[in-house]
């Protein structure tokens, strides 16, 4: 695996492969709708938009051992007027990709279960 | 037969409430009896099934927890937020001594605040909760400020605190009257959690309250009690900046 961290998924499923599946295919379900809303907001450079995309997704790719999304919430916290648009950017556009990444794991995990 | 501690999960995030459903289940005295997705059917199930536990999400699409409680006429259980959220939900959850979790929710969190709840039951604190939905209403200097301390809970408006005097890991909050309070939270806890209320850091030992200042003089502020206390160099412009602020 190169971004998920599934130590978090193990502990919380105790070996249940239907609940360790529930989670996964959650993933799958949720994020991408979530994405599409955050590449809006990027988009409109809405600062406001990304911070509440953040907050909303942050918990289950911190679950997943993604933590970049994480970091970037505390930033917008803290430098909400201040964090420089370009490097917000960056920072966003290097998220969604581990995100894409991470996206297919989960089909290879979810393979290996099924 | 052992008594089972009811529990209602409300959070917009379906992951959220399987994670901490999940989670529930590690404790045997819980017993989730209803989640819901947001805040209509939240109100619902808790006139339909009064819980004993409210696990709240502080933003949720349709209402905020704060809004959610606010509609309640009879609060009659306890409340756990949770939150992702940063300073304002967290503020004012500590303000009002509630509880809270962040996500996606440390199973050691949990577990200390599910030991936090069944200590307050046992000694039947005042509802926090109600006390959140006033406090958000009512102007800062009318606001009650909750605290567990030893014997129990102190609960003052913030009009009566002259100020605080920080010792180490305590603090003594002085009030109108003359008495005084010593509580086990340092002075950077009141700092952090009184800035918006019109409270400034004097110096590293004292921080006052707006309210009771009489006079300004050069290096010193004289409170309402006449004591005079000395404004630390340091901070002497940023107190000027916030002495000259307009009222908040």
């Amino acid at each position: 695996m190169l971004n998920l961290d599934l130590t978090n998924l193990e502990r919380i499923t105790r070996g249940n492969q239907s609940s360790l599946l529930k989670y996964l295919r959650q993933f799958k379900e949720l994020i991408p709708e979530r994405v599409s809303q955050l590449r809006q907001m990027i988009k409109e450079k809405d600062r406001k938009g990304i911070r509440q995309c953040l907050h909303k997704m942050s918990p289950q790719l911190e679950f997943f051992g993604v933590n970049d999304a994480v970091v970037l919430k505390h930033r917008l916290e803290l430098e909400y007027d201040s964090f420089p648009q370009e490097e917000m950017e960056a920072m966003l556009e290097q998220l969604l990709d581990k995100i894409d990444q991470s996206y297919l794991e989960i089909d290879k995990v979810i393979a290996k279960h099924v | 037969m052992s008594f089972k501690i009811s529990c209602l999960i409300i959070d917009d995030d379906p992951f959220i409430q399987d994670l901490l459903s999940d989670k529930l289940s590690f404790f045997n005295e819980i017993e989730v009896i209803g989640q819901a997705l947001n805040g209509r059917d939240g109100l619902k199930q808790i006139e339909d099934k009064r819980p004993d536990l409210v696990f709240l999400d502080v933003e949720m699409t349709d209402m905020t927890g704060f809004e959610l409680l606010s509609s309640i006429h009879d609060i009659h259980f306890k409340t756990i937020f949770i939150t992702s959220y940063g300073h304002y939900a967290i503020k004012a959850i500590r303000f009002n001594a509630l509880d809270y979790l962040l996500k996606p929710i440390d199973l050691e969190e949990l577990r200390n605040a599910i030991r936090r709840f069944k200590e307050q039951g046992e000694k039947e604190p005042s509802n926090k909760a109600r006390h959140l939905v006033n406090n958000l209403k009512r102007k800062a200097e009318d606001q009650l400020l909750i605290l567990k301390v030893q014997e129990g809970e102190f609960c003052k408006p913030l009009k009566d605190i002259i100020c605080i005097e920080g010792d180490r890991n305590y603090s003594r909050i002085k009030l109108v009257g003359g008495s005084a309070e010593l509580v086990a939270k340092t002075l950077s806890y009141f700092e952090e959690l009184l800035e918006d209320k019109d409270f400034f850091r004097i110096h590293k030992s004292t921080v006052i309250n707006r309210l009771h200042i009489s006079k300004v003089k050069n290096e010193f502020i004289v409170l309402s009690t006449g004591e005079e206390i000395a404004i630390s160099r340091r901070r002497k412009s940023d107190f000027i900046a916030w002495f000259n602020k307009d009222e908040v």
